[in-house]
């Protein structure tokens, strides 16, 4: 996965005050290899070119080849029950789309712009019908103070991957603007560079630079008021 | 009111980013579903491109007619007001009839 100058997420926007490495789970990279951006392959500019021509049936193979790709970048940005639908758009859009392809970055790449502007525009339809939002059960404020309370990386690990965090970091999610969603989730949990979420986003950097930042702010302020003491 | 303080904030941002990229990826085919929408699509493209030229060449047609006219119009005027000299050779027009004739 190519980074920008810019760094890779979290571990470069934050001038940590305590030596976050003596943490359990924070030795690990924040980078993420989803969204290659290299050349499309001699075969697959082929198949381009064919499915130009004409020759739409060829598109399958192109939805082959790109399928799990695509299914990973929707499934970690919109709930279970909607990643079959989105992932159905996002593949229509791209074929409909398929004449703006330039070819100056690889088709996954491309692709990978279309699946997060789908996901981006699917949260800013449901901020549009206010659909309401979860709240913390007793279960999550205990899943918070074990994530605390573990003594070892791999008990944080296991915290980590149980459902309850999925819920947490979903609770969090769902109190930030789409736009705020969208550039956390890119910069700071996926770990793309400024630069590469304003290119996937379509945004400018600066506008995507000033969000990351409120974003995370926003994110840290809602977890700091967690605890089951404070209001949340 | 009670908070977490910064590493606890911190920790709790690194579970979060964990459980993100930890998520399994879903088993889906969603390629005969595309496929059906792309033939669709295609099948639209097809019967709607013979309407979509006409339109246009009829809006070309129009535009460049217009035009036409638009010059033509200008260059009418032009050509008129050239010859008639001006609003003095009205002037004698109207001097030299009379308005009662005797």
């Amino acid at each position: 996965m190519h980074l920008g100058p810019e760094g890779s997420g979290i571990m470069s926007h934050v001038a940590f005050a305590v030596d976050m490495q003596a943490l359990p789970g924070w030795h690990r990279s924040m980078t993420d290899d989803s969204l290659p951006v290299v050349k499309p392959r001699q075969e697959e500019r082929e198949l381009l070119r064919r499915i130009k021509q004409g020759e739409i049936e060829r598109y399958a193979d192109l939805i082959d080849l790109h399928q799990r790709h695509v299914i990973r970048i929707v499934g970690r940005r919109v709930p279970s029950d909607r990643v079959e639908e989105i992932v159905h758009d996002v593949f229509v859009k791209a074929y409909v789309n398929l004449g703006q392809f330039s070819e100056s970055v690889s088709f996954d790449h491309w692709l990978a712009g279309i699946a997060i502007r789908t996901c981006y525009d699917f949260w800013r339809d449901r901020a549009r019908h206010a659909v309401p939002v979860s709240s913390l059960t007793e279960e999550h404020h205990r899943w918070i103070e074990q994530t605390l309370s573990a003594q070892s990386d791999a008990q944080f690990r296991r915290q980590a991957e149980t459902r309850d965090a999925a819920e947490v970091l979903e609770w969090a999610l769902q109190r930030l603007s789409p736009e705020n969603r969208a550039v956390l989730t890119l910069v700071h949990l996926d770990g793309y560079s400024v630069r590469e979420a304003a290119q996937l986003l379509g945004w400018t950097l600066v506008n995507v630079k000033v969000r990351a930042h409120r974003a995370r702010q926003a994110l840290r302020n809602l977890l700091r008021h967690t605890s089951p003491g404070s209001a949340s | 009111m009670n908070e977490h303080t910064d590493i606890d904030v911190h920790k709790l941002e690194r579970a979060l980013t964990d459980s993100y990229r930890s998520r399994s990826s879903y088993e889906i085919d969603v390629t005969r579903q595309v496929m059906r929408d792309v033939r669709q699509l295609d099948i639209e493209r097809r019967g709607w491109t013979p309407p979509a030229m006409l339109d246009q060449l009829i809006w070309r047609t129009a535009t460049r007619a217009a035009a036409v006219v638009l010059i033509a119009a200008l260059l009418t005027v032009g050509l008129f007001r050239s010859q008639s000299d001006g609003p003095a050779f009205i002037g004698e027009d109207f001097e030299s009839a009379p308005f009662f004739e005797d």
